[in-house]
């Protein structure tokens, strides 16, 4: 253990170096910017401190290049030594006055949220720091920083506690800003994958409409872009909600998902394009994002958990309880008629998705050897085909039970196993025959079409949240 | 002590003071150019506490040039005896 004046001289040693260190670097031809944190007690850097001051510095870059966009440094270097972590910047002194990079500094001290902790020094050319003469603001209270610093109105510990909360604080929505728009972006991904697959058997693809009259792939494109920004919507309800019971948070989720249909419909001028898939997605974007803040990590078993009591019986409140009732949707319609075969939705949901896990995300795993986002067309086609026969297969698909009865269900899932044995083996044609027959027969699994996008949607979740093996 | 070159010490890192000194001619006196974040209110204090290190010292000609970055008193003394030392060739580094 270093005693106290050990420790006193290290860090006035340390902080003469660092001044002959950015003065070696200016050679009279560069100004320097150094970026380091002024957070006061010991140790002057730890992993998170040095997380903090390189999120600091990934602003503070953009910052940089927003207000200058043609310049940039000559030269960066990031160093740490007993008085902390740093960064410095050279920039050519010909290409802008010291003054200004001081302006910049300045600006950009005010304007990040926890400017307080952060200090940009400017240096020019002939080795001068640059002052603004303006006084900093105590991290505490509003007095000026270094009376409350030279009149110790506050104990270190205290400054040092308050200064280290915030940085979490900042941290916590750094990542839950990180969670929400990734889960967003995947659930639009999900979307776009799913109708961009081409050829599909009766669904609408790039470049045919399928079993479809009403609508085709611009339908889609519309689609998809109506409902992208609910999906933030979502997240963000998911990433505020406090109420430790998720049963209660399924009207709030409706809430955004009713929106959605309308927004929808205008885009599509009236045809249903998405709606069982809008229900699927909105479980999963508020679940997704509600077990990844919650647990952490992205824990299937979680997500599961939490989509099964969301929809804690949805089935027999909405589908068992319609005796008599107009105005049916297609949905509700099926149940009626073919009972719990006809669960639709509601069932894999209640049920917390099993298509998806049992059968649909193991196949794709396997099948994306690399990463997915640098797959080319033809690959990803590969890769999702034999998870749409899969998800065919098996799913008691609600579209096609309620407009062609069940022998054609059971027969469609015959066929789609048949075409997903032959496809392994590198045959082709039986996955054609069922693309003809299905847009001949007007027959289109819209409901399979819906896990698909799921499925996509969760491996991504999976992949980027999921628990780093040690 | 006898102040035989000139030199510095500190830097003008925050909380930090860089002190230089340089010899003069016997029976100039103290010869003090002070310059502070804080020199409104902490002034005074600073240059009685700079003062107070030359008696110390036994110094009475010198010419010291200080730029204050906000140092705690601490600071300050043992930056001005890393100067006072590094000019009287006693020592080079903080501490030796």
């Amino acid at each position: 253990m270093m005693g106290e004046a050990e420790i006193f001289a290290n860090l006035l040693e340390a902080r003469e170096e660092r001044q002959q260190r950015k003065l070696s670097m200016l050679s009279g031809r560069y100004h320097l910017v150094s970026l380091q944190l002024n957070i006061p007690g010991l140790p002057k850097s730890n992993q998170q401190l040095h997380r903090f001051i390189s999120a600091v510095d990934d602003e503070f870059e953009r910052f940089f290049t927003s207000h200058y966009p043609n310049l940039q440094w000559a030269k960066k270097e990031m160093f740490n030594d007993f008085s902390g972590d740093c960064f410095l910047y050279l920039l050519d002194q010909t290409l802008l006055k010291a003054e200004d990079l001081k302006q910049l500094t300045e600006l950009f001290e005010q304007e990040f949220p926890l400017g307080r902790i952060v200090d940009l020094d400017v240096m020019s050319s002939m080795g001068l720091p640059i002052s603004s003469g303006k006084a900093k603001k105590c991290f505490l209270c509003d007095k000026a920083a270094e009376e409350c610093r030279k009149l110790q109105h506050h104990t270190i510990t205290e400054v040092r506690e308050c200064m280290m909360n915030a940085i979490g604080v900042f941290e916590e929505q750094q990542r839950n800003d990180s969670i929400v728009k990734s889960v967003v972006q995947y659930a639009v991904n999900g979307l776009m994958h799913e109708v961009a697959l081409s050829p599909k058997p009766g669904l609408v693809c790039r470049n045919a409409p399928g079993a479809h009259s009403d609508m085709d792939f611009m339908t889609f494109i519309n689609s998809c872009a109506a409902l992208a920004p609910y999906f933030q919507e979502l997240a963000t309800l998911a990433i505020n909600y406090t109420d430790k019971d998720d049963r209660k948070a399924l009207p709030y989720i409706r809430q955004i998902g009713l929106k959605m249909e309308q927004e929808m419909l205008r885009a599509t001028n009236g045809v249903n394009t998405h709606k069982g898939a809008v229900f699927l997605m909105c479980l999963s974007c508020f679940s997704c994002v509600r077990v990844i803040k919650k647990v952490g990590y992205f824990k299937a078993n979680a997500f599961i958990a939490t989509i099964q009591k969301i929809c804690n019986g949805i089935v027999q409140k909405e589908l068992c309880a319609l005796n008599g009732s107009l105005n049916l949707s297609h949905g509700q319609n099926c149940f009626v008629n073919y009972g719990l075969q006809g669960a639709g939705a509601r069932g894999e949901a209640e049920q917390g998705f099993p298509t998806i896990f049992n059968h649909a995300l193991p196949v794709l795993s396997a099948l994306v050897k690399h990463d997915f986002f640098f797959m080319s067309d033809s690959e990803m086609k590969q890769s999702l085909i034999p998870v749409l026969l899969k998800i065919m297969s098996v799913n008691n698909d609600t579209n096609v039970l309620y407009r062609h009865g069940k022998s054609v269900l059971e027969e469609l899932k015959r066929k789609s196993s048949h075409a997903l044995e032959a496809w392994k083996k590198g045959e082709e044609v039986a996955y054609d025959d069922l693309v003809e027959w299905c847009n001949s027969q007007k027959i289109s699994s819209g409901g399979s079409a819906d896990l698909l996008a799921l499925t996509i949607m969760l491996f991504h979740c999976k992949n980027k949240f999921g628990k780093i093996r040690a | 002590m006898k102040l035989i070159t000139k030199a510095q010490a500190g830097s003008f890192e925050s909380s930090d003071v860089l002190i230089m000194v340089e010899p003069v001619v016997e029976g100039a006196g103290r010869i003090i150019e002070l310059k502070s974040i804080v020199m409104q209110q902490f002034g005074d204090d600073l240059l009685k506490q700079i003062n107070d290190g030359l008696d110390f010292y036994e110094i009475n000609d010198v010419r010291l040039i200080i730029n204050d970055k906000g140092a705690l008193p601490p600071t300050i003394s043992a930056r001005l005896e890393t100067a006072l030392k590094r000019a009287a060739q006693l020592q080079t580094g903080t501490l030796k």
